[in-house]
């Protein structure tokens, strides 16, 4: 864990930004009526920042319809923000064209949480796995497709034989490998990974992760790995972004955020999810209050009606990210300037989280 | 007892070797299909198969009954109607009507209402709303009104016979690929082929449109039977095709009146639409099955 955390720092310092989001927005209308008036907006993405360095892992983690999906369609050009922008090697996506794009295609490629929809059921798996491959490489001989289909699906713990196959002659375990095949056919610089076990087996999950992690270990691939599952994320990332209506409200080094969590909301997933020990002392935080609803965004702090310690302040005051240690940030007004960060850091000097954190 | 063994089991071997090379390739039920090549055969080679002209009878063997009955002409199998014209030659030239309209109309149709779907699925917005309300339209005119009132404008006439079959079914193709083509653009496999680099035309070609054909040429199929079904009941009521064709419809129309002293004159055509119509339909199915990868045997 340790060793992983400290790659992604080194990431973070010396190479370029491989992703960089921008003041990411996604509103979409909502359209009523005979004649489709606008009766409001939802704010399914609502100003995100983010930077994923080669070869590192961004968590993204929320509850269900906090924006992830989203954020990761932007991020895969399948959706156009409303306001802000991705860059991928610094240059904005939505102005791609041509060879552009397909490099761009080529350096980011995904996959996606339901393996029985992911796969064309009128395509072979060689077809299916080689397609990313051929749609951007236009003239690639068919000889080396063929090498690289197996050399993909070998890579994945697959015989290549099965190339021949249709999705409907796999197992649920078998088409994700046949998915992460086709991702990673085009040497990708960076996969994104929406919820990539959620539909899957408990048994067949943990092969599934491990084969994640063999991938990047070998391809030094960097990962956008969206997941409701923090033992995952924590397993997985370098970093971890906590994501609530839209928003980010707490980011920074997975074991920090995992052990010292600054943001009340934070603390609360993660006392869901920690596998409660009988003698473990620690008391499940249980949210109250009302379902939150991008349609319906609360004024102030977007988390303030369910949050146990909210104060006057965070009905009125949006609270912005701010830095509270090394790379990590915290949207919310109530977290000790300087006094619980500096031990969730180990000690680390304000002014250095600053420079860090204004990238 | 050996001996007996021997003789029984070559032919009972030969039939199960046979049905299981049928069910191994999955071809298609073999009754259906034989009625259906039948049908075309008859449709296609009427001229040649035909022992009689369609339209000129001879008056003095008017009514004949068929073959095995009293007072019956061998050279009429199926006996003679009112003006002496023989029922069988008749039926074949009715069989080559009946696939020149469903075989027209239903290709015409199909291409267009599949291609007026698919825009509208995949694009959406104002042309979705137009083509829908189109449809609606269509669908809530009564089928029978506007057939009478195109053959009261135009005359009766092939190709008005096949504009009414098109205006009438073409909103079904419509409105059925718009459907599944929303279904299937929510895919993931979409959302991936956006990510693989494939435009917008491959994406409709290699993965859209795939996936709606099967339920497309099941439609068609089952059409064949209903285009059948609907140039019988536009001749039978005298706005179809004109009457120097023999059609089924037609057929059943001269015939219904004498059903009970010569009802071999509606009652063969009867027979023969309630078969095809019947095997088509059986086809419809086998060929959906044939076409969804998740029902094909490994
Ligand atoms: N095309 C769209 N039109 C309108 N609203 C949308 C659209 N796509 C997403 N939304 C809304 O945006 C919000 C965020 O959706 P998103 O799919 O990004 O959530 P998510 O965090 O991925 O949730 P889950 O964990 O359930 O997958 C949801 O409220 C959803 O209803
Ligand atoms: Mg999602």
């Amino acid at each position: 864990m340790s060793d992983q955390a400290m790659a992604g720092m080194a990431g973070a310092t010396d190479a370029l930004p491989l992703i960089e989001a921008h003041g990411l927005r996604k509103h979409f209308p909502i359209l009523r009526g005979l004649f489709r008036r606008q009766t409001g907006t939802v704010k399914a993405v609502d100003g995100v920042d983010f930077v994923i360095h080669p070869g590192e892992t961004l968590g993204l983690v929320g509850e269900s319809g906090c924006g992830k999906t989203t954020v990761a369609k932007m991020v895969l050009r399948l959706e156009v923000p409303s306001e802000g922008a991705v860059t991928f090697r610094g240059g904005d996506i939505a102005k791609l064209r041509g060879d552009d794009l397909r490099r761009y295609r080529r350096g980011v490629q995904a996959v996606l949480q339901d393996p029985y929809t992911a796969l064309n059921p009128r395509l072979t798996v060689g077809r299916t796995v080689s397609e990313p491959l051929t749609e951007t490489q236009k003239g690639i001989a068919k000889s080396e497709v063929n090498e690289r289909v197996a050399e993909a699906l070998t890579s994945v713990g697959l015989l290549p034989r099965i190339a021949k196959d249709y999705p409907h002659e796999l197992s649920g375990g078998q088409r994700q490998r046949v998915e992460v095949a086709r991702a990673i056919i085009t040497r990708p610089e960076c996969i994104v990974l929406d919820e990539p076990v959620s539909a899957a087996d408990v048994s067949i999950r943990a092969e599934i992760i491990n084969l994640l992690q063999d991938v990047q270990a070998t391809l030094g691939v960097s990962y956008l790995l969206i997941s409701h599952d923090l033992a995952v994320v924590q397993r997985m990332c370098h970093r971890i972004a906590v994501m609530y209506l839209g928003k980010f409200v707490e980011v920074g080094p997975a074991r920090e955020v995992a052990t010292g969590a600054l943001h009340p909301y934070t603390q609360v997933l993660l006392s869901n999810a920690l596998p409660s020990h009988p003698d473990d002392a620690g008391e499940e935080i249980i949210l109250t209050g009302e379902v939150p609803s991008p349609r319906n965004v609360p004024p102030g702090c977007p988390f303030h009606p369910r949050c146990p310690i909210a104060a006057p302040i965070c009905r009125e005051v949006v609270p912005v990210l701010s830095a509270e240690g090394v790379g990590h940030e915290v949207a919310c007004h109530l977290v000790e300037r300087g006094g619980r960060n500096a031990a969730a850091a180990g000690g680390a000097p304000r002014a250095g989280a600053a420079s860090e954190a204004g990238r | 007892m050996s001996a007996r063994r021997v003789a029984q089991v070559p032919p009972l071997r030969w039939v199960l070797g046979l049905r299981s090379f049928w069910k191994q390739h999955r071809l298609p039920p073999a009754l259906p299909l034989l009625i259906v090549i039948v049908f075309l055969v008859c449709a296609v080679f009427a001229g040649l198969i035909a022992p009689h002209p369609q339209n000129q009878g001879e008056l003095s063997k008017r009514l004949l009954p068929p073959t095995g009955m009293a007072k019956a002409d061998s050279s009429y199998l199926l006996g003679t109607d009112g003006q002496g014209r023989d029922i069988l030659s008749r039926l074949i030239y009715g069989a080559r009507m009946a696939l020149l309209i469903s075989i027209v109309s239903i290709a015409l149709t199909a291409a267009l209402g599949t291609f007026i779907g698919l825009l509208a699925g995949l694009f959406g917005g104002k042309l979705d709303m137009v083509v829908m309300r189109l449809v609606d339209v269509s669908m809530s005119i009564p089928a029978i009104l506007i057939a009478v009132l195109l053959a009261a404008v135009f005359g009766a006439s092939v190709q008005n016979v096949i504009i009414i079959v098109i205006i009438l079914i073409w909103p079904a193709y419509a409105r059925l690929v718009r459907g599944e083509t929303l279904s299937v653009k929510q895919a993931d496999y979409v959302a991936l082929a956006r990510v693989a680099g494939c435009s917008r035309l491959t994406i409709m070609r290699r993965h859209i449109l795939p996936n709606v054909l099967p339920t497309v040429l099941v439609l068609m199929s089952l059409h064949v039977a209903l285009v059948i079904v609907m140039e019988a009941g536009l001749s039978f009521l005298g706005f179809g095709i004109p009457p120097k064709y023999a059609t089924w419809g037609s057929m059943i129309q001269q015939g219904y009146q004498q059903l009970q002293t010569s009802w071999w004159v509606a009652v063969f055509p009867c027979i023969v639409i309630v078969l095809t119509v019947i095997s088509f339909n059986i086809l419809g199915d086998w060929v959906r099955d044939r076409l969804d990868p998740k029902l094909r045997q490994v």
